[in-house]
């Protein structure tokens, strides 16, 4: 279906002769029904950007489903604090939390460019567009595929940590 | 311009064909020397990665024991991430969250980076810097003695995490001692000695191939957290559930991410997972969906035997020990057979770490035999997981083996011998009436116990949480113990006692611990030694496959030890050297990049191609599919005798049969390495080991075939009793993540997760504390029956819908009280043993500044230790650790309010 092999490093391929890559809208797709709630891409991202501990461009959720007995997995990209990863792009890789993901269920691309990937995937797979406060002036698009009601519900406030959170990771107290 | 993913693939295939036209990414570390620490996380915040100026170079991850080819970048000297590398075939280029915790462990403020010297009583906290040649001249001046006296097994090695790949043994080879002790029983060797006995020593994992299997049948196996291998099995699994809409069943008693994503969860009761496989065998035979020809060539009992045998394990039997409806059991034993080839079953430790264990794994591997899915596409396949060196399922790979000289391996203990009259009489006694091929892989009670010979009937595995009690009840006298990589003061079951006989300096006179940061087991040592971390350092490697094609790789340093850190196998040659007596010759290098050079001289490819790919691989070779029915060449055959009832095919050795293959329909194969070159579903091992041991014939681990009996503690169960299990989580591995700051920032706690039925049951909520009191196990184990709580702890609930209702689960890496700052949830090291740490704390402090779950800044809290509470509970004969069979009582001690006027 998409490919998940280009734009990450390979042994016998030079970063020298890859062009930047230059995006105008930047898009995500997260297909959940492929996310495994293993946190590579949020801990790729922190490590790659040095990121400090409690903040969170990339964090993923571990949401109790409602009704069944396990639990559904959620990367959520924070608005604020996401950069799209400038310096992956500038050498023409993917951005590092896309390149972590063991699972194939991050896409990046440019939604400007009728002839991106992305859009074929968003389309095929009937991506949801995640409803956004100020959806006029976003620095990325996040589609996410089979999004449950019960979980657009709780993603909305962001990727910071939260004191209502009901993941069983994080833990906090007095947050 | 965009440069868009298409023209990506074109450039990459256009690079493809020049395969190698040149590596371009560099791969020697850089010269210059990390003595000092490197710069600041604020500078590192400044100045930021970038990748066309960094060094990209492959190695091999060393997060957990899976062991994933990855590529680091490397800016400035220092480690700035690591990605997968596509040229891996197990890993397909993916990693896991805890490939970046290398950086962490690495660029920790508190971890060791000089020899230190304890001052004070052992255990003390008080610590000395020493120069390596003080420390290396008096653990040599130790140890050398032993070895003139003729007692190097006074000498014991203990490691948790050793993937030198025999470099560790090469030392403890050369210097003559049989204890070179592990944990393998606290990690897997319940779930590997099945496996062994039905295919052999060469197989104690399996290889699924899971990329064009359509049913996996998962009994409490977790991959997508743990598992080793795990990795390599997620996309492959994602892969077949959501493109090929393959079905993944899973049998679990807690809602793991594994569980999470599977088709089908059923939530178990603990250790009833044989009783659902046998129930499953006993549908697909009685349906008529069995491969019966497959069972009558390959397996080695009889079908009609089998067939009887099942008769008392009807579904509705499994629903009752399971509480898995008998309708469910039916219908996915058929849905399963008739996937057949393409199915395979999966277990790991979820249903092997128990009393029942050994048995439930045999009983699950016999429905992959039953099916006839063995070495099949989409089916339980096998495949080559040791160094090559032309075994079984190794012909025409390239022989990789350590440079000559190779010392010899100790002699064993026979009778007769001077170790042998050093033994307790009962031990005597018993070792005595072992069979000559026993006596012949026997060496004293640390390294091969004669109570549980199925511990090293395959190959020595060792029993590892008896080795404080053994030493404590002086079965074997210790002068110097060295623990390298270990965590048995915090991890092992009964955790205190290793920690007693740790300080005891009568029992353990001179401890050396070896490792990067200052743990548990470091603070009991007597002398501390700073190893260079993964990201530092040289290993050969190879494991199994589930591309099914066998490859190799090489861990190689990308930056040079910070501080005065060495490698360990520097360590050990420096230490050879030392010690003298003809074990240096040994160690006659002096760069270890020439040493894993001359490893790999057989190689088809030069070394420098191969450190720039850190992979190779035949890719024309074809895949590992069904190594049994591989033709014996001719030549081999020639020098065969045959074996007239069993048609096997044998050569005489040393006065001794090895069998070499099997003649089915006329034909010379190669069957399976095991010794009838057939599936040994029955195995009269198990009850021949239980006989020389005293275990009651009645009892499960005698039986020669996969049978089925609850726990002993679990038969009568009181409404009061619970079932305490443990895990890990997805971000940590075992005790040594949790000073990982970004694996400790996700999960630094470990609350005793109930399901809401439990909960109400308790009159408790989350966040309300708990009181756990557990018990003594009541079968045949190490102090079974005894009647006195083996330990209290208390800890917070978390309710958690989806556990099973009589199962309380609490993960077993938290609560650390070393490790440093990030382990111990913002509090420092003691400052002692910040001596052998670098002497500028302004990293230190910054980071502990960011630790938000700190308790002095309204956090959570890092968790509370609970392996002291787990009795030491070894499964009999084989001897892994039942992890997930303890009986506990909980209590409520306190809470906001009475949880059940809460709305
Ligand atoms: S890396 Fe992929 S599978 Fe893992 S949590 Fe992130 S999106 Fe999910
Ligand atoms: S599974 Fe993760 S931690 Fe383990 S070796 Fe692979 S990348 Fe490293």
């Amino acid at each position: 279906m998409y490919d998940t092999s280009a734009g990450r490093p390979h042994p016998s391929v030079s970063l020298d002769t890859v062009p930047p890559r230059d995006v105008e809208r930047p898009g995500f797709l997260v297909d959940l029904r492929r996310c495994i709630g293993c946190h590579a891409c949020s801990v790729a991202c922190k490590t790659a950007h040095a990121i400090p501990l409690g903040e969170f461009p990339l964090r993923v959720r571990w949401l109790p489903r409602p009704d069944e007995k396990t639990f559904a997995f959620v990367p959520v990209f924070s608005e604020s604090r996401c950069t799209n990863d400038a310096e992956s792009l500038s050498a023409g890789l993917e951005p590092a939390c896309v390149r972590a993901c063991p699972t194939a269920a991050l896409v990046f691309g440019d939604l400007a460019d009728p002839e991106d990937a992305i859009h074929g995937a968003i389309a095929e797979l009937e991506a949801t567009r995640l409803e956004a406060p100020d959806a006029d002036d976003l620095k990325r698009d996040v589609h996410y595929v089979e999004l449950e009601d019960f979980v657009s519900g709780k993603i909305h406030r962001g990727a910071q940590l939260d004191p209502r959170d009901e993941d069983p990771i994080y833990e906090q107290e007095g947050r | 311009m965009s440069w868009t993913r298409r023209d990506f693939l074109k450039f990459s295939a256009a690079l493809s064909t020049g395969a190698l036209a040149g590596p371009l990414l560099a791969c020697s570390p850089s010269t210059v020397s990390r003595g000092s620490i490197p710069e600041s996380l604020a500078a590192l915040r400044e100045r930021r990665l970038d990748y066309r100026k960094a060094r990209a170079v492959p190695t091999i991850c060393f997060g957990c024991t899976t062991h994933c080819g990855v590529i680091g970048w490397v800016q400035d000297d220092r480690v700035r991430l690591v990605e997968g590398n596509p040229l891996d075939p197990n890993s397909q280029g993916t990693i896991c969250s805890k490939a970046n915790g290398m950086i962490s462990y690495t660029d920790y403020p508190e971890r060791i980076l000089y020899p230190m010297r304890r001052v004070g009583p052992r255990g003390g906290g008080r610590w000395k810097r020493i120069s390596w040649d003080q420390a290396l001249d008096e653990i040599a001046d130790r140890m050398r003695p032993l070895r003139e006296a003729g007692t190097p097994e006074r000498f014991v090695f203990h490691y948790g995490r050793d993937k030198t790949k025999g470099f560790s043994k090469r030392f403890t080879d050369a210097f003559g001692t049989p204890n070179r002790l592990n944990r393998r029983s606290i990690c897997s060797s319940n779930r590997r000695a099945p496996l062994m006995s039905f295919y052999g020593r060469e197989f104690e994992w399996e290889s699924q191939d899971l990329e064009r299997t359509k049913y996996v049948l998962n009994f409490g196996g977790n991959p997508m957290e743990a598992y080793q291998g795990g990795l390599f099995m997620r996309k492959r699994l994602i892969d077949a559930k959501v493109d090929r809409g393959a079905r993944i069943v899973t049998f679990e008693v807690r809602p793991s991410a594994t569980a999470s994503v599977s088709t089908e969860y059923h939530a178990v009761a603990p250790a009833s997972d044989g009783a659902i496989a046998l129930a499953m065998a006993r549908t697909i035979v009685d349906e008529g969906l069995a491969d019966r020809a497959f069972w009558e060539r390959w397996a080695n009992w009889d079908f009609d035997e089998m067939r009887a045998h099942l008769e008392p394990f009807t579904s509705a039997f499994a629903e009752a020990e399971s509480g898995v409806a008998a309708t469910d059991i039916e219908r996915i034993a058929r849905e399963f057979a008739r996937s057949a080839p393409a199915c395979c079953t999966m277990s790991n430790r979820g249903s092997a770490k128990h009393y029942n264990g050994v048995q439930a794994d045999r009983a699950i591997r016999m429905l992959d035999v039953l099916v006839g899915n063995v070495g099949r596409p989409g089916g339980f396949c096998l495949s080559s997981l040791r160094m090559w060196k032309n075994r079984y399922g190794q012909e025409g790979l390239p022989v990789i083996d350590q440079p000559a000289p190779r010392p010899h391996a100790p002699k064993p203990w026979k009778p007769g011998t001077r170790e042998f009259e050093t033994l307790p009489r009962d031990v005597q006694e018993r070792v005595r009436a072992f069979p000559e091929e026993w006596q012949e892989r026997y060496f004293g009670e640390l390294a091969t116990p004669s109570e549980y010979p199925l511990s090293w009937h395959w190959y020595a595995m060792r029993v590892g949480q008896l080795v404080h009690p053994y030493i404590q009840q002086r079965r074997q006298e210790v002068d110097v113990y060295m623990s390298y990589t270990l965590g048995a003061a915090y991890g092992f079951p009964e955790a205190r006692l290793a920690r007693e006989v740790l300080t005891d300096e009568a029992l353990i006179p001179f401890h050396v611990a070896i490792d990067v940061s200052y743990g548990e087991q470091a603070a009991l040592a007597d002398i501390i030694l700073p190893d260079a971390t993964s990201l530092e350092r040289w290993d050969a490697h190879s494991t199994n496959s589930y591309g099914l094609r066998p490859y190799t790789g090489i861990r190689q340093p990308l930056v040079e030890p910070l501080g005065e850190a060495r490698p360990a196998q520097i360590i050990w040659r420096d230490l050879a050297r030392r010690i003298g007596g003809g074990m240096e010759r040994y160690f006659d290098f002096d760069d270890l990049e020439d040493y894993y050079r001359a490893w790999y001289a057989e190689l088809p490819i030069d070394w420098e191609t191969f450190k720039a790919r850190g992979i190779w691989m035949d890719e024309d070779r074809p895949l590992d599919y069904e190594l049994h029915e591989r033709e014996v060449p001719a030549a081999e055959v020639a020098r065969a005798e045959i074996d007239p009832e069993s048609q096997t095919l044998f050569v005489q050795k040393d006065g001794k049969r090895h069998t070499i293959g099997i003649v089915r329909d006329g034909r010379p194969v190669r069957g399976f390495p095991t010794p009838s070159r057939k599936i040994e579903v029955r195995d009269e091992t198990f009850p021949l080991a239980a006989r020389l041991t005293g275990l009651p014939a009645s009892d499960i681990n005698a039986s020669a075939v996969p049978t089925y009996a609850r726990v002993p503690e679990h038969v009568d169960l009181s409404d009061d009793e619970y079932v305490l299990t443990t895990f890990k989580w997805n971000v940590h591995t075992q005790g040594r993540s949790a000073y990982w700051k970004h694996a400790a920032e996700i999960v630094h706690t470990n609350p005793v997760m109930m399901a809401p039925v439990t909960a109400e049951r308790l009159g408790v909520a989350t966040g309300d504390e708990v009181e756990l009191t557990t018990y003594r196990p009541k079968g045949a184990s190490d102090r079974s029956g005894e009647r006195d709580p083996v330990g209290r702890l208390r800890n917070r609930v978390r309710v958690v819908p989806g556990m099973h209702p009589r199962v309380v689960a609490c993960a077993h890496h938290s609560g650390h009280w070393e490790h440093g700052v990030v382990a111990r949830g913002g509090e420092p090291t003691i400052a002692s043993a910040r001596v052998g740490m670098n002497a500028d704390t302004s990293e230190l402090d910054a980071l502990a500044r960011e630790i938000w779950w700190s308790k002095d800044r309204g956090g959570v809290g890092h968790g509370v230790a609970i392996n002291d509470v787990y009795p030491i509970n070894p499964a009999p004969l084989v001897g892994g650790q039942n992890w997930f069979d303890n009986v506990c009582r909980i209590r409520r001690v306190s809470g906001q309010k009475d949880p059940r006027t809460r709305a």
